[in-house]
C-alpha cells in the first residue's frame, strides 16, 4: 500500500452504489443502500466533516472464511456465575466451567470442534488481553489460563501462543511475565519510558535512539497502516508514548508478519457515555500514534482499524471478562467504581458484542445513579460496522444468549 | 447579586496551596510505613501522559498540578494524589464526578467518599484521592491516618455557593454536579458539537435532578458573567442545536424541544442566566 494513497468514504459509496446497480447483488442492499441514506443524513444533519482516512482501501480486499463478523454475526453468549469470585478474585475451575460453557453455546460444538472451527495447530495465536488498571480491573490471568489449557489440549504447541499487548511494561505489571507463563511469548508492541513520560527524569535514552526515533520504531510495519489526515503531536512527551507522530498510525509487525489468528479479550468497563470493551480493545491496541484520533474519530477507529485484514481476517474470537465490572471514571481504573459482575461474554462478532455490553453498562450506569447519556452518537460506530460488514448493531439482529 | 458575586468569587479568587507549603506525611507516620519514592509533581501539560484518557475533565474543571507521593509497608502499597484545583468549584466538579457508591468516613474533617480501595476527599481547592492498592481493609486505618495528616496542611475553604442557585424543592438529593464545558456535560447531556453553551471552561453551571408529583427532569442552570454572554451562548445553542432533536417552539429567549428518546425540553434565556430542563415526560407549555 502506497502512503498518502486513500479513498474518501463519500467515493466508496459511490463506486459501491455503482457496483450494486451493475451487478444487482441483493445481499449486498446492506451495504450500498444505508450509506446513501446514511450520507444523506449526515449532509441533513450539517455535521463537521471527519478527517479522510484511507479505509476505503482495504475494504476492497477479498474476504476470507475468517473475516469479522465470522460464523456466528450478531450472536453473543453471557456465561454467569454468582460464585466465580470469592473475595474479587476468581476460583479458576469456576472460570474454566464458564469458559466451556461459553464456547460451547456459541459455537453450538464441542471444545475440539470448536477448537478446529477457528484455528489449526500450524496457527499461532495472539491473545489481546487489556492490561490497564493493573490488579483492579485487567483482564483476569485466570481466563487467559484456561485458554490456553484449550489451545495446547488441542494440540497447539505453547511457543504457538502469544499474550501481547501495546505496551509492554503493562502487561508485566499486570501479572503477564514469562515467569507466570512459562513456554508462552509475552510481547508489548511497544515500550515506554513511564519515568520520562511523568517527568521524573530528563533522561530519553530509554526510549529515544541517537538518531531521534524512537526505539520500538521498527516493531511497526510501515506497509500495513492506518492512515488518517490529523497529525500527531510533536512533542517528546507524545513520541515517548505513541512512537509516531505523523498521519500514520502503523499496525504492529507482530499482528501482520506473526500472527495468523487472534483471541481478543477485553475487560468490562467505559469509557465516558461509551464502552471501552472488544472493539476498542482491538481498535486502540493494535496501532501506534493514536491519542491524535481520540477527539476527532474516537470510536470510528474501532470500526475502520477494524476494517483491516490484519484484524479483520484473523480476529476469530472475543470474550470480554466481566468478572468485575467497571461503571464509571473509564477507561482508567477508578476503584470506587469497580463492582463484581460475575459474568463472561462470548462471540465472534465484536460490534455485537460491543452493542450488547453497551445496553448493559447503560443499566448499570443507570442502577447506581451515574449520569446516562444515551445519545445515539455513542453507538453510531458500530452501526457503521454494521454498514461496512464487519458485524451487526442492529438490536432487532442480534441473539443475546444468557446462560 | 449578592449570590451571583458570591460565585464570581469562586471564580476568581484562586486559592493555591503552593508547592512550599505541600507536606506530605513522613515516614513513619504510621508503624512501618515509609516513602517509597520521592514525591513526584505533574504538571498539566504532563497530565496526558499520567490519566492516559482522563485528563480533558480535570483540565476543564480547571487543574494546576498534581503531587503524588507512595508508601510501602512491606509488600503493601499506598498512595496520595493530590490535585491542586484551580478553586473551591473545581475541586468539587471533580470531586462531584469521581465519588462513587462510597461511604462517608466520620474521621476525615473534609467531605469525603471512601472505599476498601480509595479515599476521595475534596478540601479547599484540592481534590484528593488516596489509593489502597491492594484493597486490603486492614489498611484503612492507616489511610484514614493519611488523610488528616494530609489534611492539616491544606487550607480549608467554604464549599461553593453554586449549588445553592438549585431550587430545593423537589431536588433528588446527591444528584447535583457542576459542569464548565463539553467535557464536563457529555455525561449530562448532547446539545451539539464543541462548547454548545459557551462556557470556555471559566463558566460552571450547575445541574440537578427533580421529581414532582408529575414528572421528573434534569434542569441545568448556568449564570453567565453578563446578559450579552447569556445572548451569545443561548443563539449559539439554537443555531448549532444537536440534530437528532427536534424544535417545537421557538422565540427570542425560549424555546422548546423533543429530543431522540421523545423526552421534552425547553430552554430559556432569563437575563443573565441560562435555564434548562430536560428529559421531561410532559411537553412544556
Amino acid at each position: 500500500m502506497k502512503q498518502s494513497d486513500y479513498h474518501s468514504m463519500d467515493e466508496l459509496f459511490k463506486m459501491r452504489r455503482r457496483q450494486f446497480l451493475k451487478t444487482g447483488v441483493v445481499g449486498s442492499g446492506l451495504l450500498l443502500g444505508t450509506p446513501t441514506l446514511w450520507a444523506k443524513g449526515q449532509e441533513k444533519k450539517n455535521k463537521p466533516a471527519k478527517p479522510k482516512t484511507n479505509v476505503a482501501d482495504v475494504l476492497y480486499i477479498p474476504r476470507t472464511k475468517h473475516s469479522l463478523p465470522g460464523p456466528f454475526p450478531g450472536k453473543v453468549v453471557e456465561v454467569s456465575n454468582e460464585k466465580v469470585l470469592v473475595n474479587s478474585k476468581p476460583v479458576p475451575s469456576l472460570v474454566q466451567e464458564m469458559v466451556q460453557k461459553g464456547i460451547t453455546q456459541l459455537t453450538g460444538i464441542n471444545l475440539k470442534r470448536s477448537f478446529d472451527l477457528f484455528f489449526t495447530q500450524d496457527d499461532v495465536i495472539g491473545i489481546k488481553v487489556n492490561p490497564v488498571g493493573p490488579r483492579l480491573i485487567n483482564t483476569h490471568l485466570e481466563v487467559v489460563d484456561v485458554l490456553i489449557d484449550w489451545l495446547t489440549n488441542n494440540g497447539l504447541k505453547r511457543n504457538k501462543i502469544i499474550i501481547w499487548d501495546r505496551f509492554d511494561y503493562m502487561l508485566a505489571d499486570a501479572g503477564f511475565t514469562p515467569e507466570r507463563y512459562p513456554g508462552i511469548q509475552i510481547i508489548g508492541l511497544q515500550t515506554m519510558d513511564e519515568a520520562a513520560a511523568e517527568g521524573k527524569t530528563k533522561d530519553n535514552s530509554k526510549w529515544l535512539d541517537k538518531n531521534g526515533h524512537h526505539v520500538s520504531e521498527a516493531n511497526f510495519d510501515k506497509d500495513v497502516y492506518y492512515w488518517v489526515d490529523v497529525d500527531g503531536p510533536k512533542d517528546k512527551a507524545y513520541l515517548n508514548q505513541h512512537v509516531f507522530n505523523g498521519k500514520y498510525s502503523y499496525f504492529g509487525k507482530l499482528l501482520t508478519q506473526k500472527l495468523t489468528k487472534i483471541i481478543n479479550v477485553p475487560v468490562f468497563k467505559n469509557t465516558g457515555n461509551g464502552i471501552s470493551m472488544a472493539t476498542k480493545n482491538i481498535g486502540y491496541g493494535s496501532v501506534c500514534n493514536t491519542n491524535r484520533l481520540h477527539k476527532p474519530l474516537f470510536f470510528n477507529v474501532n470500526t475502520e482499524v477494524s476494517a483491516f485484514p490484519v484484524i479483520r481476517d484473523k480476529l476469530v474470537l472475543n470474550i470480554t471478562d466481566a468478572l468485575r465490572g467497571q461503571y464509571e471514571g473509564g477507561p482508567g481504573a477508578a476503584a470506587q467504581f469497580i463492582y463484581d459482575y460475575n459474568r463472561l461474554f462470548f462471540a465472534t462478532d465484536p460490534f455485537a458484542l460491543d452493542m450488547v455490553c453497551q445496553e448493559l453498562m447503560v443499566q448499570k450506569r443507570k442502577k447506581e445513579k451515574v449520569r446516562v447519556n444515551e445519545h445515539p452518537m455513542f453507538t453510531e460506530y458500530l452501526h457503521y460496522a454494521e454498514r461496512l460488514g464487519l458485524g451487526i448493531a442492529d438490536e432487532r439482529k442480534i441473539q443475546h444468549i444468557v446462560v | 447579586m449578592i449570590r451571583f458575586i458570591a460565585i464570581l468569587m469562586f471564580e476568581f479568587s484562586l486559592v493555591f496551596v503552593s508547592n512550599a507549603q505541600i507536606q506530605m506525611p513522613e515516614n513513619g507516620f504510621s508503624p512501618g510505613w515509609e516513602k517509597s519514592e520521592p514525591m513526584r509533581t505533574v504538571k498539566s501539560r504532563n497530565l496526558f501522559d499520567y490519566i492516559d484518557g482522563g485528563a480533558e475533565i480535570f483540565l476543564e474543571y480547571g487543574f494546576k498540578e498534581l503531587w503524588i507521593q507512595p508508601y510501602q509497608k512491606g509488600d503493601e502499597e499506598i498512595s496520595i494524589e493530590l490535585f491542586q484545583m484551580e478553586c473551591p468549584a473545581s475541586a468539587l466538579g471533580i470531586y462531584l464526578i469521581r465519588t462513587g457508591n462510597g461511604q462517608t468516613n466520620t474521621k476525615i474533617p473534609a467531605r469525603n467518599s471512601c472505599n476498601k480501595y480509595q479515599f476521595t476527599i475534596r478540601r479547599g481547592s484540592a481534590f484528593i484521592q488516596i489509593n489502597n492498592y491492594s484493597g486490603e481493609v486492614e489498611n484503612l486505618t492507616v489511610l484514614t491516618m493519611l488523610a488528616k495528616k494530609l489534611l492539616k496542611n491544606i487550607p480549608d475553604e467554604p464549599e461553593p455557593e453554586f449549588l445553592n442557585l438549585l431550587p430545593g424543592k423537589n431536588l433528588v438529593k446527591g444528584t447535583e454536579s457542576l459542569i464548565r464545558g463539553p467535557i464536563s456535560l457529555q455525561p449530562v447531556y448532547t446539545f451539539g458539537e464543541g462548547d454548545i453553551l459557551q462556557l470556555h471552561g471559566k463558566i460552571f453551571g450547575v445541574i440537578g435532578d427533580y421529581a414532582t408529583a408529575t414528572d421528573t427532569f434534569t434542569l441545568i442552570l448556568i449564570p453567565y458573567p453578563s446578559e450579552k454572554a447569556a445572548t451569545i451562548a443561548y443563539r449559539n445553542l439554537i443555531n448549532h442545536f444537536d440534530p437528532y432533536h427536534k424544535i417545537l417552539m421557538k422565540d427570542k429567549n425560549r424555546f422548546v424541544f423533543r429530543d431522540y428518546q421523545k423526552k421534552y425540553g425547553l430552554v430559556e434565556k432569563i437575563k443573565k442566566r441560562i435555564k434548562i430542563k430536560i428529559k421531561m415526560q410532559k411537553k412544556p407549555a
